[in-house]
């Protein structure tokens, strides 16, 4: 898929993965939240204060980085049978021993930001359309206040107005020092929240050796 | 989180004679956390769970387990009295077929009470408040409390059997095929309240299942077996997204979408 991926990411910057559609953009992403294998090589991160390398990490260790320290937007949402999109959103921070009905409120409040209307919130999102599901999806990925974000293409299904709802989260993100590290292939997005833009085909396979 | 995992399995080998039940299985097992064992049929996953709960003597391996109090136990090295003590309080047992793990002639309630009354309690009105109490969260309607569960129907009986279960705190529930031959709308409110119930209470839980839908929703890691053997292990969804082994591959791929 890639080979030889090298970068690096700091406190309060986004950088953006550039590339055309199969070159491994997303791929990427999955081997720094660890849903995708890493055959060699290391991904540092700091976790609780120490140097992790998620390579190697148990999986132990890489639910507790993903409960603490790496948070993930994904294109699509995994839907789970009878939760309620409020419950959905609230999830990350209950994990994290917040009290069900404070991360209830904060999880009304995103949803309302994202103009999802309220008569959605107590259904499971798993009918709802892709740019109503998206932003639950969003919603669940900005609660937390994760040292780390990375962003799957938080914006392909979503208006003008919700993007730009979007944008002024990702600059606060950016603002509070998170690392954000995304796929936007809406030049529009990309262009107001990239600090710099990681050019994915310079990590193709084979590409050294040529 | 503790730093000491609540069960140690060690080389665990089950032989039916010359055949292979499960060769060679060690992991650790940590507090919290949901181990879900998956394969096809005759891949070992059932002959694993039996030699882990103590329902079936491996023939070669260890496995321990972690007391309240803190020490390490051997399974295998305690007395018969020490076992069924732990398999009747801090261990669950959810079986496919809920009539093997209910009595089917007597009252809900009893059921629920009855592994109460095992670790001691006496108190008719405190037991019967708690199976009350239990068929509530497993959302059984209180004026069901004295039916038999044969007039239940497979669904009802399956969150009867996790209410007698989880009655007595347990630490760490096994579960064989928890929603096997459920229909799916069952199987889909089964889940939910099992993953509920698994997060509020901290559970351990070891899960076998052929459903790898079940696996991805409920379980953390999983384990990948064919013929007796592990062919993968590893974060649910990095084994699912991203399978390694050619047979989990495999097994991924014949997932019928919707």
């Amino acid at each position: 898929m890639v080979a030889d991926v090298s970068f690096s990411l700091s406190a309060g910057e986004c950088a953006v993965l550039g590339g055309p559609s199969g070159a491994g953009k997303s791929s990427i992403l999955k081997m720094i939240y660890g849903s995708y294998a890493i055959d060699s090589g290391q991904v540092i991160v700091t976790h609780d204060g120490n140097l992790v390398d998620l390579a190697t990490a148990d999986p132990r260790t890489v639910i507790a980085i993903r409960r603490d320290t790496i948070g993930y937007v994904s294109q699509f949402l995994r839907a789970v049978p009878r939760v309620s999109a409020r419950d959905v959103v609230a999830e990350p921070l209950i994990a994290r021993g917040e009290a069900l009905e404070t991360a209830r409120g904060r999880a009304e409040k995103l949803l309302a930001r994202l103009n999802l209307p309220e008569r959605l919130w107590d259904l499971p999102p798993a009918t709802f359309s892709g740019g109503e599901q998206q932003r639950v999806n969003i919603a669940r990925g900005f609660i937390t206040d994760h040292p780390v974000l990375l962003l799957d293409e938080p914006t392909a299904s979503l208006d003008k107005a919700n993007r730009e709802i979007v944008v002024s989260m990702i600059d606060e993100k950016k603002t509070a020092g998170v690392a954000l590290l995304g796929i936007f292939h809406d030049q529009d997005v990309r262009d107001v929240v990239a600090d710099r833009i990681i050019d994915v085909i310079d990590f193709a396979p084979g590409r050294k050796a040529a | 989180m503790t730093d000491e995992p609540l069960l140690r399995v060690r080389s665990i080998s089950k032989f039916y004679g010359n055949r292979i039940g499960c060769n060679d299985i060690s992991f650790d097992l940590w507090p919290g956390e949901v181990l879900a064992v998956v394969g096809e049929s005759g891949s070992g996953k059932t002959t694993l769970l039996n030699c882990l709960s103590t329902r079936l003597l491996p023939t070669s391996g260890t496995v321990s387990y972690r007391m309240r109090y803190g020490a390490f136990h051997d399974l295998y090295r305690m007395s018969e009295a020490e076992r069924r003590f732990l398999m009747r309080t801090d261990w669950g047992f959810v079986h496919q077929n809920p009539s093997d793990g209910l009595r089917m002639t007597v009252s809900a309630g009893a059921n629920v009470g009855e592994r109460l009354m095992a670790v001691g309690q006496r108190h008719y009105g405190d037991i019967r408040a708690s199976a009350t109490d239990w068929l509530g969260r497993v959302e059984i309607s209180e004026d069901r409390i004295d039916d038999q569960p044969r007039a239940f129907s497979g669904g009802m009986r399956q969150r009867l059997q996790i209410a007698r279960n989880l009655v007595t705190g347990p630490r760490l529930v096994f579960m064989d095929e928890p929603t096997g031959g459920l229909d799916v709308s069952v199987q889909a409110r089964l889940l939910d309240l099992l993953r509920g119930l698994v997060h509020e209470l901290g559970l351990s839980a070891i899960v076998v299942t052929h459903d790898l839908a079940v696996a991805r929703l409920l379980s953390h890691r999983m384990i990948v077996m064919k013929d007796g053997h592990v062919v993968e292990s590893g974060l649910t969804d990095r084994v699912l997204d991203d399978p390694q082994a050619p047979y989990t591959q495999l097994l991924v791929s014949s997932i019928l979408q919707v």
